[in-house]
């Protein structure tokens, strides 16, 4: 093993032939390590962390730096398992030689990149605060989050160097930290997936979302005709492949710092009233078993209304509904024809292979579609036949009315979600929101003994809800107060931290777990309260103090809790 | 514009693989139209205007394929059942392209006229479906954007219609975003679906 070659493209070569010996079989893995189903109360279930500890979101990021290594090592335990005896490093115990590899290879990338180069890639990392590129393990470039990669490849070569070094050590590397910007290093042959953001998410959620981002190129293009493409050769340009699709991968990582869903392991379920979504699962049941599908989704106002699987199947996974949900919500082309057809791979359902999604919207405005998916090449005229009964019958007992007006309740939810990142892709839909129907978890709408009320007449700013057993969460859509003020990105953030650090201790099954934390921060207020089956987090404002938050979280968990059948698909 | 269908030659040369596939006894004829060529020179742009009489610049890529149903009345008073798939044109979706162009009756390659690549891909569709010799549909070869200016134009008439002449295909220069001979180009389809020439 050579150690530290100036010669980027050697230690390429290098490291390709060590991950693809070391590295196989791993796709995906941790996405379901972070769902973190086997949570167990500790004895010290009610811990409070005081404000102090988190102050600045600034300040708060390095300390939160050091204790997500536990989170790691959970969110890498299956990949530790699997590779057993292959040492592992993370950002908080460096061995020495790595750190002096790391130097190495920084002085290596700075050595082959020209001064433009690297004066580039500072620009980059100042203007702007998040980027996320793939490259195929040979190095070549793949896709560059809202940037063309000439741009990037200073970054791009010195990421590259860090990781073959690592490599030529026998280590796999997670995250650096590099000033006030985390550095997230995702492999998955043969591609390797680096993600930098500045907003201060936890590492292990940005390995998440880079997880993700590779999950939504599998669904594109499949595994096994990845893998194949780079047997034969390990210099393909994949480019040519993903033509047509960054606007799909843009949205997707766009929504990582305005919906919870990639922080939480969760996907958006709609809530509706009554028995609307029992009629609207038995109706997509029977036009599931009639076309002979794998499996029926409803959505609608970007949220799942209702998941069914032929029978006897299992429900499809969370990180599979979202990659649909992105799917749909970022490419317009669906809504104008009438019925689409189009092969999308499920990496949880089945990396290997293309399931053909059948997909009619019913309403573009609110979009709501029902979407049927099959394996091998389906007959659309049964596809289109099934639907439209099912159509007809949800229409005739009003159900499909009472969907399209759930999901326009919604609408400003999903509407502020597209905008909030600038994203070009999904911006018709605000024109139809209507004023005159709320979400039913819109703060003010709620009852104010849940903690519902006008914006300054309640702490309340705005919360998220999951039901872990089903891996589903609903959230307050962010408010116009909220959305004027640019809190919606922090807010998300902030989030993603306070569930890291409740989650912290839980690598080792048993260990320490937070089941209620308080931070006051400087534009926010935030409380978490875990329980067994349900993940409820605040944001308040600032000024509320810890007596009131957990009152507040008290009440709205109470009324949540009363409310399951209608939040979720139980 | 207001290019005259090169229909003529068409109407005398043999269309194997077309005649009765689709004279369902009873019912009207039913035409599965499969639409293939290069990313970006207009395929749904033909289709949305046939079926909705609208055109949008800024129309969106289209992912997989798109499925419309559309029926077509000729003068003859014989209606044609158009199943049209409009297919995306990246090249991901290449190796999916026989799902969607298996049993068609008839094929519309497009391509830009200017655009020299858009044409290089549209020879390519000609040759792969002439591969699958026994189940040829009946094919057309479509120059669309015929309203840019002359001077950008990169694919003069001749060319494109010795390449229909040379494969048996019917030729037909059409405008998605002024409708220029869209109508004609389903009109073009459905009369040789509807009464194929004696072979």
């Amino acid at each position: 093993m050579s150690s530290s070659s100036s010669q980027a493209g050697e230690a390429a070569a290098e490291r390709e032939a060590h991950s693809l010996d070391s590295q196989e079989g791993q796709i995906g893995d941790e996405l379901r390590d972070l769902t973190l189903e086997d949570r167990q109360p500790s004895a010290s279930s009610l811990s409070e962390a005081g404000g102090g500890g988190d102050g600045g979101e600034g300040g708060a990021t390095a300390a939160a730096g050091e204790a997500s290594t536990l989170f790691e090592c959970e969110d890498e335990e299956e990949a530790a398992a699997a590779t057993g005896d292959l040492p592992q490093a993370g950002a908080g115990t460096p061995p020495a030689e790595l750190a002096a590899a790391l130097r190495a290879a920084t002085s290596a990338a700075s050595e082959a990149a020209p001064a433009p180069g690297e004066a580039a890639a500072d620009a980059a990392l100042r203007h702007q605060p998040k980027h996320v590129f793939v490259f195929s393990t040979a190095g070549k470039p793949i896709y560059a989050y809202r940037k063309d990669e000439a741009a990037l490849a200073g970054l791009m070569a010195t990421a590259e160097a860090i990781l073959s070094v690592a490599h030529s050590k026998g280590h796999t590397l997670r995250h650096i930290r590099v000033g006030s910007h985390v550095f997230a290093f995702l492999e998955r042959p043969p591609l390797c997936l680096v993600g930098v953001s500045a907003y201060g998410e936890p590492p292990a959620v940005l390995r998440m979302q880079l997880s993700l981002v590779h999950g939504q190129i599998v669904s594109l293009l499949t595994s096994s005709a990845l893998t194949h493409m780079f047997e034969r050769n390990p210099g393909y340009d994949a480019r040519r492949l993903l033509a047509g699709s960054e606007g799909m991968l843009c949205s997707l990582i766009d929504s990582f710092t305005a919906t919870p869903a990639a922080l939480l392991g969760a996907y958006p379920s709609l809530p509706l009233l009554g028995g609307v979504r029992q009629a609207l699962l038995a109706s997509l049941a029977a036009a599931v078993k009639a076309t002979g599908a794998v499996h029926g989704v409803v959505v609608a106002g970007g949220a799942v209304a209702a998941a069914c699987p032929a029978p006897g199947a299992a429900p499809l996974q969370q990180w599979d509904l979202l990659l649909l949900l992105n799917l749909l919500s970022s490419n317009q082309s669906f809504r104008h024809s009438g019925d689409a057809m189009t092969p999308v791979c499920l990496p949880r359902f089945n990396p290997a292979a293309n399931l053909h999604a059948y997909i009619h919207y019913s309403d573009g405005a609110t979009q709501t579609a029902t979407v049927l998916l099959c394996g091998g090449m389906p007959d659309p005229g049964a596809l289109a036949a099934a639907q439209q009964r099912m159509q007809q019958q949800l229409e005739a007992i009003g159900v499909l009315q009472a969907l399209i007006s759930s999901a326009a309740a919604e609408q400003h939810m999903a509407a502020s979600n597209g905008g909030s990142g600038g994203n070009g892709g999904s911006s018709s839909s605000s024109s139809s929101s209507s004023s005159a129907v709320t979400s039913l978890l819109a703060v003010p709408s709620l009852p104010t003994a849940a903690g519902g009320g006008r914006f300054g007449a309640t702490p309340l700013l705005h919360f998220v809800y999951k039901l872990s057993a089903r891996q589903q969460y609903v959230m307050a859509p962010f408010s116009q107060p909220l959305l004027a003020g640019g809190l919606q990105q922090p807010i998300t953030v902030a989030y993603s931290q306070l569930r890291a650090a409740m989650f912290e201790g839980s690598a080792g099954s048993g260990g320490p777990l937070q089941r209620l934390r308080f931070e006051a921060r400087p534009r926010v207020t935030l409380l978490g309260a875990v329980t067994g089956d349900t993940e409820l987090y605040l944001a308040l404002d600032p000024l509320t103090d810890k007596a009131e938050a957990a009152g507040v979280a008290g009440r709205l968990g109470m009324w949540l809790f009363a409310r399951h059948d209608q939040l979720f698909s139980l | 514009m207001g290019c005259a269908t090169k229909a003529e030659h068409a109407a005398s040369a043999p269309l194997p693989g077309v005649g009765g596939a689709t004279a369902v006894a009873g019912g009207p004829p039913r035409c599965k139209l499969v639409l293939l060529g290069d990313s970006g020179v207009g395929k749904s742009a033909l289709v949305q205007r046939q079926c909705r009489g609208t055109f949008n610049p800024d129309m969106t890529v289209t992912v997989g394929a798109a499925f419309l149903a559309h029926t077509l009345s000729l003068p003859s008073g014989v209606a044609v059942k158009f199943e049209i798939w409009d297919t995306a044109g990246q090249e991901r979706y290449e190796s999916l392209a026989p799902l969607y162009y298996r049993g068609a009756t008839a094929a519309a390659i497009v391509f830009d006229v200017s655009s020299e690549k858009s044409f290089a891909r549209a020879q390519h569709w000609v040759a792969e479906l002439q591969r699958h010799a026994s189940q040829r549909p009946l094919m057309v070869l479509v120059g669309n954007k015929t309203d840019l200016p002359a001077e950008e134009r990169a694919v003069t008439r001749e060319a494109a219609a010795e390449l229909a002449d040379s494969n048996d295909m019917l030729y037909i220069e059409t405008s998605a975003k002024t409708g220029s001979n869209v109508a004609a180009l389903f009109e073009l389809i459905a009369e040789h679906i509807a009464a194929p020439p004696p072979t």
